[in-house]
């Protein structure tokens, strides 16, 4: 009789939790496997005199997480995507859609806004999966900060280039420089991409932008067209050059 | 009397330690509970690590199949993509500055690389919704010939100048990647 006795107040204390799970068994449920991508583009990028910009922050997750064979309760569980996206003042939290616990995740977020040439914005972009039995099982943080930055460039005059186009027009790829001459920009393009129409003795410079990130902890800002040889998105430009190296002209955050 | 006072207790303990180490699902139901109620930062992740490169750290370790993937992947729009999603294809391609015909040409190798990967996916997730475990090393490989065979095309159909824009593009947007090892597959 002392036997069940025992028996029953060892089964009760199990059951209202009095021994502690093993974290053990529960560590391997999962194998999470997912890939992410944090990028901003340009919408229609051209040239503006008011120095504000639309931005789209993109932020990408891919991959799964399986089920481990021992963990079979978890095969029914819905593994949802979450990620807060926020850029500056802009975005939120955003959540994807829900597939099942073997299936992959394939999942885009987006947000928009407007932002000011030359100013440095933190962006900290956090993944996370949820599964709809075990909860949250996976996150990861993206802290990264980026800009528009803006260089002021001027027509080498030199051609490094000169393509026909689908339309039949000739463009000439020019050689061009920062017009900075005390500070070294951010944002470096080598080449300006133009149409034949415009030779170098009108063609004297031009506006170049582009979205610059730089992930906290470095200093190095990584620009997308920052590679000799592409030509950046640009507005060029034709009379008399102003004063070398306004500070404005070249957007320069060390 | 004592004897049996003795190993009443040893059973006790026995099953006590018997009961916690057999898997409960019980218990292992309660584990939201106690993750919802902490903190991102400090959850119990329930899983396995993963080993993963960073592109922020060492983007040259990102293999170019990889970042195209990823970049094919989040941009890529097919023909029955909406609007916005071709918008956003275009915006993402715009720092190549690709000529016209260049930029025709990748849309038409995006939108092929979006149908067959689209169908790579279903035929993937339609195994998996009958709760089983697909072949995932199988569903791996056959998505990297398809990304292979797409950086073919798109340094064979488009101009030798708008191949090498695009992917120095890419070499570029690997630095704001993150690459899981298991994720890409070998």
């Amino acid at each position: 009789m002392k036997f069940l006795k025992y028996f029953l107040v060892a089964a009760l204390l199990t059951l209202v939790g009095f021994v502690p799970q093993s974290k053990a068994q529960l560590s391997l449920c999962f194998h999470p496997s997912y890939s992410t991508y944090v990028t901003q583009v340009f919408p229609n990028v051209t040239y503006q005199t008011s120095g504000v910009y639309s931005i789209q922050q993109v932020a990408h997750i891919i991959g799964n997480a399986g089920v481990n064979g021992s963990c079979t309760n978890m095969t029914s569980g819905i593994h949802t995507p979450s990620v807060s996206n926020v850029l500056g003042s802009y975005g939120g939290t955003q959540t994807g859609p829900g597939v099942c616990s073997f299936c992959q995740t394939d999942w885009t977020s987006i947000t928009s806004g407007l932002f000011n040439v030359s100013t440095i914005y933190s962006s900290n972009v956090l993944f996370s999966m949820r599964c709809s039995i075990a909860g949250a099982f996976w996150s990861f943080v993206s802290n990264l900060q980026w800009e528009i930055a803006y260089t002021f460039a001027f027509n080498t005059g030199a051609i490094r280039n000169s393509y026909v186009d689908a339309a039949g027009r000739t463009h000439f790829v020019y050689a061009i420089t920062s017009y900075c001459t005390t500070i070294d920009p951010d944002y470096k393009p080598a080449t300006l991409d133009t149409l034949g129409i415009y030779p170098y003795a009108t063609v004297k410079y031009a506006h170049t932008i582009d979205v610059c990130t730089r992930y906290v902890g470095t200093h190095t800002w990584i620009c997308a067209t920052y590679i000799p040889g592409v030509t950046s998105p640009a507005l060029t430009t034709t009379g008399t050059l102003p004063v070398q190296n306004p500070s404005p002209y070249c957007t320069y955050n060390p | 009397m004592k004897t049996r006072h003795t190993l009443g207790f040893l059973l006790l303990v026995a099953t006590v330690v018997a009961l916690a180490v057999v898997p409960s699902k019980k218990v292992v139901a309660q584990e939201p509970q106690t993750q919802l109620a902490q903190p991102m930062d400090d959850m119990d992740h329930s899983s396995a690590p993963d080993v993963v490169i960073d592109g922020s750290e060492t983007p040259d370790s990102i293999t170019d199949r990889a970042a195209y993937r990823v970049f094919l992947t989040t941009f890529a729009a097919g023909k029955k993509s909406t609007q916005f999603a071709l918008d956003l294809q275009a915006n993402a391609l715009t720092p190549a500055f690709l000529s016209a015909e260049d930029a025709t040409t990748a849309s038409e190798i995006f939108s092929d690389f979006r149908e067959s990967y689209d169908a790579l996916l279903k035929d993937h997730d339609d195994v998996a919704k009958q709760n089983i475990q697909p072949d995932e090393d199988a569903f791996r490989n056959q998505r990297n010939q398809l990304v292979s065979s797409i950086i073919v095309r798109l340094n064979t159909e488009l101009s030798k100048t708008g191949a090498k824009k695009l992917n120095s593009l890419i070499q570029t947007e690997k630095s704001k990647m993150r690459i899981s090892i298991a994720e890409e597959g070998q």
